[in-house]
C-alpha cells in the first residue's frame, strides 16, 4: 500500500480530556518525503492527533493518552492503557525537548513571540546550543528564504515579530519551525489568518520542502488537501473514517460514504 | 426608582474620588500655616537629618534620616520579596499541579490577611531574639528586621498581581515555545517573562507601595532611632542599624503633640510627602499596567 517506508507510525492512539474523547483508537502511517493530508471538520481531533505525534500533548493537564507513536521506527509514545500525559514515559529518549526539535510546528493562528524577528528564527537553535554568530546569520537566511520571506524582511530583522503582518507572521512561524531543521513539519491549518495569495506561495514552499522532510498537512480546507498531499486521512469525530490516496479520497467512489459526502461538501 | 437608584450608585463611584481629595485637602489643612510661613524652608525640611521637633528652644525639622529609614527598610525589604514573589508567581502559574496550586493560592491570601500589629509582634519578639542571636546584633530591632516582615507582608500582592500577568500571556506563546522543543524553564525565562514584564513591573510597584505606607509592623520591629544606617564606610549600608520610618514618627508623635502647634503642623507634612510618595508609585503601576493593556 504505501509506496515509501513509514517516517511516523500511529497505532491504536487514543487521547481523552477529562470524560471527554477527543480521539478513538486511530491507526495511521505516514510515509517519509510525502505532504500527508488530515482532512476533517472542526474538533474533530485533528490538532489533538499533531498534539500526540509531537508530545506536546504532555502539557494538556488533563489530557491521558493510549497507545503508540513511532518515528523512524523507534517508539516515542507507548501507552497500553489510558494514561494521565504526567505518567507517560520518555520512552528511553533523555528528555522530549530533543524529541519534539525534530518536528516543526505550525500553529493555526500566527504567533510571533514577543522578541525579534531575527530572535523568533534563532530561538530554538539557540536553546539547543548554537552561539556563533554567523552560522545564526545563515540559519535565519536559509529559513526565512524557505518561508518566502526573507525579501520583505530582511532590512529589518530587528524589529519585533508581533509587528508584522499576519501572513508575514505565519511565514515567520514557518520560518521558525523550520530553524531547528526538522524531519517532520507538521501544519495545522496554517491558512486559516491569512490570505490567499499568500497560502499560494507557502503551498508552493512546501510543494518544494517535501524532498527534504515529511509534512503533515491537517486542513479543514478540502481543496487544500487536494492540492498538495498524496495521500490523506479523514477524521471525523476523532475517529479515522478512511486513508488513502488522495485522488482516491476526492474521486466520489472512496470506501466510505461519509467521506464522499465530506469532500463534496455535504457536511463539515 | 430607576432614577433614584441610579443616583445612589453614582455617588458610591464618585465618592472615591471624593475621600481622595478630601484626606489630601484635610492633610495639606493642618499642615498649611507651617507651610505659608515664612519659617519653614523645604529643602532644609528634605535634606537635613536633624529631626528634633519638640525641642523647647530650637526645634529642628529634617526628615533626612526618616527617608533614609523608610528608604533602606523598602529596598531591603524589595530585594528579600521580589525574587519570592515572583519566584512563588512562576511556580504557581507554570509548574505545579492544579490542586496545589488552589492550596497555595489559598495559604498566600492568608498570609495577606494578617493583621500589621500581628507582623510588629513577630518582628519585635521572634526575629527580634532571631537576629541577636544570628548576627551578634546588641539589638535585634533593625533595617533588616523591619525588612524581613515588610517583605513577608509585600509576598502575597507582588505573587497574586504577578501570578495574573503571567496568566494573561497567551497559551499559544507557551505552545509555540515548546513545540519548538526548548525545555520549560527556557520558554519562562524567553518567552513568558518578557511577554508579562509590566505586570510585574506593576506588581513590584505595588509591592513598594505596600511597603512605603506600612506603618504598625515597621514601628514595632525598626527599633524606632532617628539614624541614617548608610554611611562612607564599607559596607555602606548597615542592615544591621536600627531606623525610624516616616509612617512611624507620625504614628508615634501624632498622639503627643497639641493640636495646631509646629510639631503638629510638620507632621502633616510628612503625610504629604508620604502620600506623594505613594501617590507617585501607585500612579506609575497604573501606567505601567494600562501599557498591558493597550498593547
Amino acid at each position: 500500500m504505501v509506496d515509501l517506508p513509514a517516517k511516523i507510525r500511529v497505532e491504536g492512539l487514543g487521547v481523552s480530556y477529562g470524560d471527554k474523547i477527543a480521539l478513538k483508537d486511530l491507526s495511521l502511517q505516514i510515509p517519509a518525503n510525502q505532504i500527508f493530508g488530515i482532512i476533517g471538520p472542526a474538533q474533530s481531533g485533528k490538532t489533538t492527533f499533531l498534539k500526540a505525534v509531537n508530545r506536546t500533548i504532555d502539557f494538556v493537564s488533563n489530557a491521558t493518552v493510549k497507545g503508540r507513536v513511532l518515528m523512524d521506527n523507534q517508539s516515542v509514545l507507548d501507552a497500553s492503557s489510558f494514561t494521565p500525559v504526567k505518567k507517560l514515559s520518555n520512552n528511553g529518549m533523555r528528555d522530549l525537548c530533543g524529541y519534539r526539535r525534530r518536528i516543526g510546528m505550525v500553529a493555526p493562528l500566527p504567533v510571533g513571540l514577543p522578541m525579534t524577528i531575527y530572535d523568533n528564527v534563532t530561538f530554538a537553535p539557540r536553546q539547543a546550543g548554537i552561539r556563533k554568530k554567523d552560522e545564526l546569520d545563515t540559519l535565519v537566511e536559509r529559513c526565512l528564504t524557505q518561508a518566502a520571506l526573507w525579501d520583505e524582511v530582511k532590512d529589518r530583522l530587528d524589529t519585533l515579530g508581533t509587528k508584522l503582518s499576519g501572513g508575514q507572521q505565519q511565514r515567520l512561524t514557518i520560518a521558525r519551525a523550520l530553524s531547528h531543521e526538522p524531519e517532520v513539519l507538521c501544519l495545522d491549518e496554517f491558512s486559516i489568518a491569512i490570505d490567499p495569495v499568500t497560502t499560494m506561495r507557502i503551498e508552493d514552499v512546501l510543494k518544494e520542502l517535501k524532498a527534504e522532510m515529511t509534512i503533515i498537512l491537517v486542513t479543514n480546507l478540502v481543496q487544500q488537501a487536494r492540492r498538495l498531499a498524496k495521500r490523506t486521512a479523514f477524521i471525523l469525530n476523532g475517529e479515522l473514517v478512511e486513508e488513502d490516496t488522495t485522488k482516491k479520497i476526492f474521486s466520489g467512489n472512496a470506501s466510505d460514504s461519509r467521506t464522499n459526502e465530506f469532500v463534496s461538501g455535504i457536511f463539515g | 426608582m430607576e432614577k433614584v437608584i441610579e443616583f445612589i450608585i453614582r455617588v458610591c463611584g464618585i465618592s472615591a474620588v471624593i475621600f481622595v481629595f478630601a484626606i489630601f485637602g484635610f492633610v495639606f489643612w493642618e499642615g498649611r500655616e507651617l507651610l505659608i510661613s515664612g519659617e519653614f524652608n523645604f529643602w532644609k525640611f528634605l535634606f537635613t537629618k536633624e529631626w528634633y521637633p519638640a525641642s523647647e528652644s530650637n526645634p529642628r525639622f529634617g526628615v533626612l534620616a526618616l527617608i533614609a529609614g523608610t528608604a533602606s527598610v523598602t529596598v531591603l525589604a524589595m530585594a528579600i520579596a521580589v525574587p519570592f514573589g515572583l519566584g512563588a508567581a512562576i511556580y504557581i502559574s507554570e509548574f505545579c499541579g492544579s490542586r496545589l496550586r488552589e492550596a497555595l493560592k489559598v495559604i498566600i491570601e492568608l498570609l495577606a490577611a494578617i493583621p500589621s500589629v500581628v507582623w510588629g509582634f513577630i518582628g519585635l519578639t521572634i526575629m527580634n531574639e532571631l537576629i541577636m542571636k544570628l548576627f551578634g546584633a546588641p539589638i535585634g530591632l533593625t533595617v533588616l528586621n523591619g525588612a524581613i516582615i515588610l517583605a513577608l507582608m509585600s509576598v502575597p500582592i507582588i505573587v497574586s498581581i504577578s501570578e495574573d500577568a503571567l496568566k494573561a500571556v497567551p497559551d499559544s506563546y507557551r505552545e509555540a515555545a515548546i513545540g519548538l522543543g526548548v525545555t520549560r524553564w527556557q520558554m519562562v525565562y524567553k518567552v513568558l517573562l518578557p511577554s508579562a514584564k509590566n505586570g510585574l513591573l506593576a506588581a513590584v510597584l505595588l509591592g513598594i507601595g505596600r511597603a512605603v505606607g506600612e506603618t504598625m509592623a515597621v514601628l514595632m520591629a525598626t527599633g524606632h532611632a532617628v539614624h541614617i544606617p548608610f554611611d562612607g564606610t564599607p559596607p555602606f549600608f548597615h542592615p544591621l542599624d536600627s531606623v525610624r520610618t516616616l509612617t512611624a514618627t507620625i504614628a508615634a508623635e501624632l498622639g503627643e503633640t497639641a493640636r495646631g502647634s509646629e510639631h503638629y503642623q510638620v507632621l502633616f507634612v510628612v503625610g504629604i510627602l508620604l502620600f506623594s510618595i505613594t501617590f507617585a508609585v501607585n500612579l506609575t503601576a497604573d501606567l505601567v499596567v494600562k501599557g498591558i493593556r493597550d498593547k
